[in-house]
């Protein structure tokens, strides 16, 4: 299932952003690609900068699917944007766990991001937490 | 463009792949400076910053606005952001 997260969230005054687009299918096992990722339009060659918050981006999200009772799925990074300026590891690991967990066919409702220890932080809502979001007010 | 460059500047871009990075010196005169239509996003609530950012920039809809020049903090650094249209104000040093 094709899936894409635009991250854009300001704290102390300073911008963050990326955006990050997946696709994932069933497979027996996890697996994380990107060898054919569009980065930045293609305007600059990606070097690898990122690749450590790709992974843990989708491990983040597929720990949580796991839990909720979720099969193995390839996950494939199609595209990421990114700028070094406002792009740091922690924006691209928050955009990748966004769009994967929507890929999982989840909700984005199930997962909100806090700003702690200097970073972006993806936390999930517990069932009880959900009940109590969808209770008609 | 910044107010300074730091080595911390040159070593994320490095980082990110550039090479032969060289620092150049950009110059205006104070009443051309006075004179551009300007937003200084330093000192906005961060939902003042997101929501403008979210809208002009090309991070969300990125939709045309009318200022010349915005000054925004980043992690690096103060941003100084000109449009292209008052370049010609400029003069590029080393």
């Amino acid at each position: 299932m094709p899936s894409q997260y635009g991250f854009l969230r300001t704290h102390g005054g300073i911008t963050y952003f990326a955006r990050v687009a997946v696709e994932s299918q069933l497979s027996s096992t996890w697996t994380v690609t990107w060898n054919k990722m569009i980065y930045n339009d293609s305007s600059h060659p990606y070097n690898g900068y990122y690749d450590t918050a790709l992974e843990t981006g989708v491990a983040v999200a597929a720990r949580e699917h796991e839990q909720r009772g979720g099969v193995p799925q390839q996950v494939e990074i199609v595209e990421l944007l990114a700028n070094p300026v406002d792009t740091p590891a922690h924006a691209v690991r928050c955009a990748t766990a966004l769009a994967t967990w929507k890929a999982l066919g989840h909700s984005e409702s199930d997962m909100y991001v806090v700003f702690e220890e200097e970073e972006w932080r993806i936390k999930f809502l517990t069932s009880d937490e959900i009940c109590i979001n969808e209770r008609p007010t | 463009m910044w107010g300074e460059a730091s080595p911390g500047q040159v070593r994320l871009l490095e980082g990110h792949g550039a090479t032969g990075l060289r620092v150049m010196e950009a110059t205006i005169g104070e009443a051309e400076y006075q004179g551009l239509r300007t937003l200084d996003l330093r000192g906005y609530t961060d939902e003042a910053v997101n929501a403008w950012m979210d809208v002009y920039s090309r991070y969300g809809q990125g939709l045309s606005h009318s200022y010349q020049h915005i000054i925004r903090p980043t992690d690096i650094g103060d941003e100084f952001y000109f449009s292209k249209d008052v370049f010609h104000l400029s003069r590029i040093g080393r």
